[in-house]
């Protein structure tokens, strides 16, 4: 196999309900190391939950996940996870650096105040992402897409080796879009891996290097170039693709 | 001018007095106390939650006055009990919704009303209980309240950066490996030994309006953590001085006056908050409008 084929993360049969409805059913996923994967899908299909499913934060009802060889418990450390940006109350009144040092405190461990360490690292996160002349700023003064990179910075503090995103995109501008991809590539060159959600289509073949189709069940999952096809994508999304995506799916096509 | 004189002599001779040094000490550590541990509940969003946890240590405030032993303990042990249950229940998504904590705390209070109400004393009783009864409170009571006070204050210093990472982010705190749900059992842990310490000076029924709205009040003032802390215990503790001040020559409830005057506190800030208060924002704007309105002309 190719050195880059190598699994970070194996997903096998796995299952989870709420209640009596079945939110994704019989999962087989191997995600590739060292690439982008963006899962792609309508909305419940299944994306935010099987990402919490990975993180452990969601109980499954059948089915195991690896990762990096062993269990969420073992590998947590290796992993960041970003949150969709509406989850939180962004009036909260914290700076900036407050919430990037966040990404520090499993590092730091109860009762620890931040070191000289630390603060550097908040500091070197924020460059890269490009926010950090707005280090002391409240974070409802940001707009969306310097809140998504701000999150990514907590994440990027964290210093993991696999950083998955829940729809980092929702809501931002191009230019951060931009941004984000440009570094998220530049964290693949690294040899990291990189697992996202996504509901933009069109950045799929720009800048991911594996799709996984999802509609509750894996519908495809490989290389984009190979799977990222107009088959797979009227499969996953049915026919509202045509009403929505129309123009696009045919171009892809 | 006479009156003002009449005050100020009623003052100085009340300040001697023990019951009121003692009163007033234990108003500013729980003005305080209620500061730093309100904003939390404000920031977690925890009112509605202690509301029901201050109703539901009523019946154990009940059988403890009724069998005569520690009214403190009682309610401790009512709240820690109800603490762990609303902890368990919401950790369950299935059961928690805010009909069930609603109906359940509400006739947690009826029980306790109702054991009270065996007592032949039982106006006097109940109203000391639901309101407080800050003259009251004698030395052993003060050291109480330093010692439990002194615990709330280290455990939430100490617990500092794990409590505003899972008021602020639930999801990420539980993608780092914390256990999420133990962090919210801490804070309504602590929440309870406060409203318990809280319980003497302001009662039953206005104990989580001591709790909030100073820290409410502080959260329209600053757009940081420690500053809202700061400036929550500082309004509370003013709150505190000022009622008790007001309500001693005019006969008022003490409890009930210092909840007015963090009421009243709150209110200015929201009028008057420079960045989000309402007339405030109005002076702003009609300033922008009228200067417009000159370059139009």
């Amino acid at each position: 196999m190719h050195e880059t084929m190598a699994t970070v993360i194996d997903v096998r049969d796995v299952t989870v309900a709420y209640h009596r409805t079945t939110a994704i059913e019989g999962i087989n996923v191997s995600f590739p190391s060292r690439a982008v994967t963006g899962i792609i899908g309508p909305n419940g299909a299944g994306k935010t939950t099987l990402l919490h499913t990975i993180m452990g934060m969601q109980p499954h009802q059948r089915g195991s996940v690896t990762l990096f060889g062993t269990t969420i418990r073992q590998a947590r450390r290796r992993i960041a996870y970003v949150p969709q940006r509406e989850a939180v109350d962004w009036q909260f009144p914290v700076t900036v650096r407050d919430v990037v040092l966040m990404g520090r405190y499993a590092a730091m461990g109860y009762g620890r105040r931040p070191t000289a360490a630390d603060e550097a690292c908040v500091r070197i996160a924020l460059a890269q992402v490009d926010m950090l002349p707005f280090v002391a700023r409240q974070i409802g003064t940001l707009s969306g897409g310097q809140q998504q990179r701000v999150f990514l910075a907590r994440a990027l503090a964290q210093e993991a080796e696999l950083l998955i995103l829940d729809e980092p995109f929702a809501g931002i501008d191009a230019a951060s879009q931009e941004t984000i991809f440009h570094l998220l590539a530049s964290f693949r060159d690294d040899g990291k891996t990189v697992l996202l959600s996504t509901h933009d289509l069109t950045s799929i073949r720009s800048h991911c290097d594996y799709v996984l189709c999802l509609n509750r069940r894996v519908i495809a999952f490989g290389p984009v170039e190979t799977t990222f096809r107009l088959d797979a994508l009227e499969r996953t999304y049915g026919g509202r693709l045509f009403h929505l995506h129309g123009a696009e799916a045919v171009m892809l096509q | 001018m006479i009156a003002f004189a009449n005050l100020w002599h009623d003052y100085a001779s009340v300040l001697h007095k023990q019951f009121f040094q003692h009163a007033l000490v234990a108003a500013i550590l729980i003005g305080i106390l209620c500061g730093v541990v309100g904003t939390y509940v404000v920031l977690r969003g925890y009112a509605f939650l202690g509301d029901a946890l201050a109703h539901a240590t009523f019946p154990g405030v009940a059988i403890a006055y009724l069998l005569g032993t520690s009214i403190l303990g009682g309610a401790l042990v009512a709240g820690l009990v109800t603490a762990f249950l609303i902890g368990g229940v919401s950790r369950n998504r299935r059961v928690s919704n805010d009909s069930a904590i609603g109906v359940l705390f509400a006739g947690a209070f009826a029980l306790g009303v109702m054991l009270i109400s065996r007592i032949r004393s039982y106006r006097k009783d109940l109203s000391s209980l639901l309101f407080g009864n800050v003259l009251g409170v004698s030395t052993a009571d003060l050291v109480i309240i330093c010692a439990m006070g002194a615990l709330i204050l280290a455990l939430v210093f100490f617990f500092y950066r794990e409590l505003l990472l899972i008021s602020f982010d639930p999801i990420y705190t539980a993608s780092l490996g914390y256990p999420a749900w133990a962090l919210d059992l801490l804070l309504l842990g602590v929440l309870t030994l406060t409203i318990v310490v809280c319980l003497q000076v302001v009662g039953n029924v206005l104990v989580v309006a001591m709790i909030l709205t100073p820290s409410a009040a502080a959260r329209l003032l600053t757009d940081r953590v420690p500053a809202m802390m700061a400036l929550g215990a500082g309004i509370g503790a003013f709150s505190a001085v000022i009622g008790l001040f007001i309500s001693y020559p005019a006969e008022l409830a003490p409890g009930a006056t210092i909840v007015i005057v963090a009421t009243a506190i709150f209110f200015l800030a929201l009028l008057f908050s420079p960045r989000q208060g309402y007339l405030t924002t109005w002076l702003i704007h009609r300033r922008a409008s009228s200067s417009t309105n000159e370059q139009v002309a």
